[in-house]
């Protein structure tokens, strides 16, 4: 079988696959499809990169685990975020009973955010001693193309203008 | 192809005034540049909802009409076969009323274009774009689900895309399958990708 048609083979099970999970998704929590959204962006994002620095195999070798690492990382951290603002929320409608827990839970709040923050500046700093200059360049050209992509995605999710 | 040179044929594909092999020369470099496709997009949006709008029409009349009720404004009238100096006085009232008239025009054409591009500052930083993201999505399921699929035609374009231009086989590379959760997807790769037994 030729390399085209494997590729093709396996780009439709990818589909297909992407697929059976975006219609599962509807019947999962929000959360879930949150995360699934979140990791598909994270997909989106290593492939387009890959392309727009043409990083080599050593590199995406180096590259790819701590990406991958860091945004589990921010992944759980998203996840820890999400519950102490609950917490902390809640702690505020109670009012003058809980009073006393509102300072160490917004220390915590702020914390997490640190930690996420820390990760990105992580992998910015990491990314500085693995790309040559004109992958740098060419690195801080792609984030703010694909930033400002999917603000137009979700600009284009909404539908058309009102 | 650069950019620059793309989005110049890309509104001439969109009138229609693009054919052979600058029109092949643009799908190719649209097929593997997202933000030339999302621009491709916006300006046929923009195409679209303009062509929607009521072309403004005034008769020969309200045009002679508007032109009279302008000299008389200026407090001139020109004279049959000889056209007056203006004095500078006049001047200085007609180029107020043609800057008037550039404005107005220029609010207009914001108006119907849907306003200037804006750079939102969420959409400045990795995290920054998420959150908003979440944020917009988490009480909106059916949002959540266009956009999760527009994400995921994103990576198949990508992918048919990249096929001939990627430096590696990203499909058969374990450290880019890593990044997905779950078994199916290895299934899926092993029954059909390069490692195919």
């Amino acid at each position: 079988m030729s390399k085209y048609i494997k590729s093709g083979l396996t780009v439709a099970g990818l589909i297909i696959f992407l697929g059976f999970g975006s219609v599962a998704a509807q019947d999962r929590p929000a959360g879930a499809l949150q995360e699934r959204i979140r990791r598909n962006i994270h997909t989106l994002r290593l492939l387009q990169m890959t392309q727009a620095l043409d990083l080599s195999e050593n590199q995406t070798a180096a590259i790819f685990p701590v990406m991958n690492r860091l945004e589990k990382d921010k992944a759980d951290l998203q996840r820890q975020a999400a519950e102490a603002v609950r917490e902390l929320r809640a702690l505020i409608r109670e009012g003058k009973a809980k009073e006393e827990a509102l300072p160490a839970a917004a220390d915590k709040v702020t914390a997490l955010r640190r930690e996420i923050l820390a990760k990105d500046a992580e992998l910015e700093a990491f990314l500085e001693g693995e790309l040559t200059p004109i992958q740098r360049a060419k690195y801080v050209l792609f984030s703010i193309d694909f930033y400002q992509g999917l603000g137009q995605g979700l600009r284009r999710a909404r539908g058309p203008l009102r | 192809m650069r950019c620059e040179r793309a989005r110049k044929w890309i509104s001439d594909d969109l009138d229609g005034r693009l054919a052979g092999r600058r029109a092949e020369a643009l799908a190719r470099h649209l097929r593997s540049c997202a933000a030339c496709r999302a621009y491709r997009g916006d300006l046929a949006l923009i195409q679209v909802r303009s062509q929607a709008q009521p072309a403004p029409s005034l008769t020969p009349g309200e045009w002679t009409r508007f032109e009279r009720s302008l000299e008389r404004e200026l407090g001139y009238a020109p004279s049959p076969g000889r056209r007056p100096a203006l004095v500078p006085a006049v001047r200085t009232r007609l180029a107020w009323v043609g800057a008037g008239i550039i404005l107005v025009g220029a609010t207009v054409f914001f108006l119907v274009k849907g306003g200037p591009p804006e750079l939102d500052p969420a959409f400045l930083s990795y995290e920054g774009s998420l959150g908003q993201i979440d944020r917009e999505i988490r009480d909106n399921p059916d949002l959540a689900d266009s956009f999760n699929r527009l994400v995921m035609a994103s990576i198949g374009d990508t992918i048919r895309a990249g096929q001939s231009d990627l430096p590696i086989d990203l499909l058969a590379n374990p450290d880019f399958l890593e990044g997905w959760a779950g078994e199916t997807w290895e299934d899926i790769h092993n029954s059909s990708g390069p490692n195919a037994p």
